[in-house]
Order: structure tokens, then sequence, then C-alpha cells
């Protein structure tokens, strides 16, 4: 490593840091792309827990969103001398790790759709939630959690990225190579298919 | 047009994104039909319920042996074996649990002090207490690898489909490598409850468009040149792929391959105090923490904003007003993590004021009783308290 990085990195994690001096997460990112690890530990720690709540929200599964995700900063370290410090790094680690997640699901029902789903008997109260019924705050989310994993991926990540990532429809269509309109039409059936699901707690 | 048509657009409705036309189209339609301001208010009472309710409680044990994992699994030098436990959520119970394991340990030990001369009989001449004592690590080490390697076998072995295999390649360069899948998963179980329902399904839905693509991975170079605010770049292009061993996160692949394991434990104590020295920058992360909460107060509603020296301008509004600004995030999430950079900082500062700051701030957020972050607010100044 060169001096002028080494002195980067004094200046952002290694050394002590003055009360009032401003090291945000730009400086952070910039001394990891100049090979400090503890910078790029710290990014870890900023951003995994956001992360994984998304990432367990679209697969359904902790082992598969640890997994997502222990990828997705495996990715974002190798890559991070090509990442551009004036983004926000956030998108670009979430981008990684859905498109890591995607992978993920790829083996999981693409053109079933809902009313098929329910017609062939499953019920979403059967699905079983393993580790993550430990993370459930109640019978509620318990519910919640069990009809969005149930849904098909076709419809629950139009649904994850609208309500976990604030992504507009645009957003979502540019995302999954759809149109708005399908965003739309996506979204609702997976909207009433939880209105469905859920209709006692919603009254 | 038929009511499938107003239906579709009923949720782009709700989230004020169609075009004026339509918009107008199906305010028009509303404003008839009873039935469609019935499913627009369920719409609204589902939106309120995710908000509440989509927040996942997992302890910080959880989230600090993942970090150390990837380290580890990075060869950071921070990372030691001891660092590399599996990574999986604690229950409520688990410390409660550890703390019986260490008990019992120490009772175990104390009985196996006591009983020395019994157990193990006298020690031989020229034989160590450690020389003993070192013999069952070896085996431990031999056990762990012949573990992985019938891990690396098992992963080889697994095959794929075609299909799944272009979809693979079309995101990274190289196929991926299979996961192994374990019937008795829940995992398993619940696609092989999807595929059950999927076979019985002749046809695929008329009405439903192509299967979803898989996002495509754009050069960094082509994604900036795009106006889409979402891909700013994709590093999926160019990553080497790993072999299959290291590609998984099973936790003994991991121990055998990021953190070498080595039987001379002589220099156990230097890696010791290379690991102290190597303990995240306290001060460091309280600037990150603080920076973080400053800009979260800037969106998120008045807890305090007063009180951390913003201008009435800086200060948050209320959720009727709430608009994300940098960062596009719910009102829930942001105040989310207003509680956890709160949290931290009241935890990691040395500043009796600025602790203080803090703990108000978190109970002004303990104060709403049916939220999960208002539940989470008061079980983080219940640790506080006991610190």
């Amino acid at each position: 490593m060169s001096a002028e990085p080494q002195k980067k990195q004094e200046e952002t994690t290694g050394g002590p840091v003055q009360p009032g001096s401003e090291v945000n997460e730009r400086k952070l990112v910039e001394a990891a792309q100049n090979g400090d690890q503890r910078a790029f530990g710290q990014l870890i720690r900023l951003h995994q827990k956001k992360l994984f709540r998304f990432i367990a929200s679209l697969v359904g599964s902790t082992d598969r969103a640890d997994d997502v995700v222990q990828e997705a900063f495996v990715r974002a370290w190798q890559n991070i001398k090509k990442f551009r410090s004036e983004y926000d790094f956030y998108p670009w680690l979430s981008t990684i790790a859905r498109n890591l997640a995607y992978n993920e699901l790829r083996r999981q029902e693409k053109t079933q759709s809902l009313d098929q789903m329910k017609e062939s008997g499953f019920n979403p109260v059967d699905t079983e939630l393993g580790p993550l019924e430990k993370m459930m705050n109640g019978e509620a989310q318990e519910r919640f959690y069990k009809a969005l994993w149930a849904m098909p991926v076709l419809y629950r990540s139009v649904f994850v990225l609208r309500h976990f990532e604030n992504m507009d429809y645009a957003m979502i269509g540019s995302y999954l190579k759809i149109p708005p309109g399908t965003v739309d039409s996506r979204l609702y059936r997976a909207r009433r298919y939880l209105l469905d699901e859920l209709k006692d707690l919603l009254e | 047009m038929d009511e499938s048509y107003f239906r579709d657009r009923i949720s782009g409705y709700f989230d004020k994104s169609l075009p004026p036309d339509e918009y107008q189209l199906v305010d028009d339609y509303l404003k008839d039909s009873p039935e469609g301001r019935k499913l627009l208010e369920e719409i609204g009472r589902l939106d309120e319920f995710v908000r509440m309710h989509s927040e996942l409680e997992v302890d910080d044990g959880f989230f600090e042996r993942q970090a150390q994992s990837i380290e580890a699994r990075l060869g950071f030098a921070s990372a030691t074996p001891a660092n590399v436990e599996p990574v999986r959520p604690k229950g409520r119970g688990g410390a409660t649990w550890k703390w019986i394991g260490v008990a019992a340990s120490i009772a175990f030990l104390g009985f196996i002090g006591y009983h020395e001369s019994d157990i193990f009989g006298p020690t031989p001449k020229g034989m160590s207490e450690t020389d003993r004592l070192e013999t069952p690590a070896v085996v431990k080490l031999d056990t762990m690898q012949s573990i992985d390697a019938a891990d690396d076998e098992g992963a080889a072995g697994l095959d794929d489909t075609q299909a799944d295999r272009d979809i693979a390649s079309s995101v990274e360069p190289e196929p991926q490598p299979p996961r192994e899948s374990t019937p008795a998963t829940n995992e398993a179980k619940d696609v092989e409850k999807f595929e059950i329902a999927r076979k019985s399904i002749p046809t695929p839905p008329k009405s439903e468009p192509a299967p979803t693509p898989m996002p495509e991975i754009k050069s960094p170079t082509s994604a900036l040149e795009e106006e889409s605010p979402v891909v700013v770049q994709s590093p999926g292009v160019e990553v080497v792929s790993e072999p299959p061993s290291s590609r998984r996160a099973a936790p003994a692949a991991t121990r055998a391959q990021s953190a070498p394991i080595t039987t001379d434990f002589s220099d156990e104590t230097a890696v010791a105090e290379e690991q102290v020295a190597e303990t995240v920058d306290t001060s460091a992360l309280l600037a990150v923490y603080r920076a973080q909460r400053d800009s979260l107060m800037k969106a998120t509603p008045a807890n305090g904003g007063e009180a951390l020296g913003l201008s009435k301008k800086e200060q948050p509004q209320s959720r009727e007003h709430y608009k994300p600004t940098a960062t596009p995030l719910s009102f829930d999430t942001q105040q989310s993590q207003l509680l956890e950079a709160c949290y931290q900082i009241a935890k990691l500062t040395d500043s009796d004021s600025e602790r203080s700051t803090m703990i108000s701030q978190i109970e002004g957020m303990a104060a709403d009783t049916s939220s999960v972050v208002g539940k989470r607010a008061r079980r983080y100044l219940d640790e506080l308290d006991r610190k």
C-alpha cells in the first residue's frame, strides 16, 4: 500500500478521531477502497441489519438470507475499487444482494398465479418459519410473514421492493424489466392476496 | 371499461403512481363505486399493517457473528478462528442458555480437577499438562477437515437443471454451484409445497405475463449512463467465481477455508493481543452513528431535534408530513434506524450529557406503545439502565 492511502486510512479509521470531526460513510468507503479492512468492517456493521431484513423478506429463509448477505458483502469488497464513492453505498450493495437473491430464488415458481396456488390447496398458515419464528414479534407479524413468503416470487418481489425498499413503480419496473402497468397489477394481486389472508387482523 | 381495468390500477392510484389521465379515470370510477372505495380503504389498512408489523426482531449478537463470519471469509486480519461461529439467529433465551453452559462447564472442569488423579492417573514424567490437552485438538482438526471434504464432495455431486444454469450464467460470469438442500429443512419443505402445487396446474394463466426476468447485470459504465436511480453500478460482472466449497457460507467450510487452523497454539497470546488492537475504533463508529442520527433526524418526526441543536427548518415534521429525502426509506424504517443510532451513541459515548440526550430521544420513541420500534426502544432503555 502506498504512503498516501495509508495516511488517509489513519485519518479515517486508524487513528483517534477528534470530537466533531466528520467521519462519514464516504470516507469509510474511500478507506475501504484503499484496502482498509477495518473501514469495510464498519461498513458491514452499518448496513447489514437493513440489508438482512430486506433480503430475508425477499427470500423467506434465514439461512438463505444469511448466505446472500454474506456473499453480497464479499462481492462488494472484491469490487469496491470499481464503486464510485460519490454515490451512496447502500443502493449499490443492495443491488448486488438483490441480484444474488434472485439467483437464489430461481428455482422457485415463476409462472404460478395466486389463484392457482390457492385452488391447489396450498395454505400459507401451514408454512413453517423455522428459526425465523424466533424473530417474530407476535401473532400478527408471524401471520404476515407466513402469507408473504407463501406468495409466489413473481408477486412477492414487487411487494417487497415497494414496501421494504420504498421503490416507486418506475424503479421496480426498471429493475424487474417489466412495464409499470404490470407492476401495478402484480402489486394489486399481492395486496389482494394479503388482504384475504389477513382479513380478520385488518378489520 | 370493465372492473378488472380499474382493479389493476387501484394499487397505482393508492400509491399515486398512475399517469394523470389514468389517475383521473380511476378517480371518476371510485366516485361511483362503493366497492372500489372499500377496496382502496382496505389497501390503506394493509399498508399501515405492513408498516407496523414488518420489522423483524434480530438480536445484535446475530449480526455481530454474521459480520465476523464475513470478515473471516474475506481473510481480514481481525477475523480469528474463534470469531467464525456458525451464523444462526439466537432465540430470546440465548443468553440464559449461554450462562447455563458456562456454569456447567465450570462445574465439569471443577469435577475433573478434583478427581484428576482418579480419571487420568498420575502425569507421566516428561509430559506436561499442555501436552496432554493438545491431543484432542489435533483430532478435532482432522474431523473438521474430513467433514469439509465430505461437504465439498456432496456439493460437487449435486446437479442442477440446464435452465437454472442458463439463468445463473446470465447474472454471473460462471454458473453458481448448486447449494446442498436437506429435505428436512423448512426451506426445502416450502419449495416442495410450491412444487406440488405447481405440478397440479395444467397451464399458466393467460392474463399473466412471462416469468419474471432475471435482473440484467450492467457494467458499471453502462449502468451509470442510464437514468435509473436504482442500479448505479453493478459489480456482478468480472467477478471471479470461487471454488464451490468457498461459495457456500456453511460454517464448517468457512472455518476451514477463510480462517487458517493450526495445531500450533504457541502464538495464541499474540493473536489475542492483535485482536484487541484490531477492535473496531469506538470514536470512529461513534462519529458514523452521529452522522447517521443527524441525517435521519432531518427526515423523521420530532423527537428532540431541538435538543440536538437542529434549526427549526431542519427539525422533522409529523408522520403525515413526512417525505423521504435523501434515502427512500419508509417512516418506520427511518425511526428504526434512528433508534439504533441513538442507542449505539448512548452505549458508546463518554459524555454524560450526550448519553442523557440520547436516552430522552429513545424515551420519546418508547412512548409509542403500539409500534415495534416503541417496544424495542423500551428494551434498549432497560439495557441502558442496567449499564
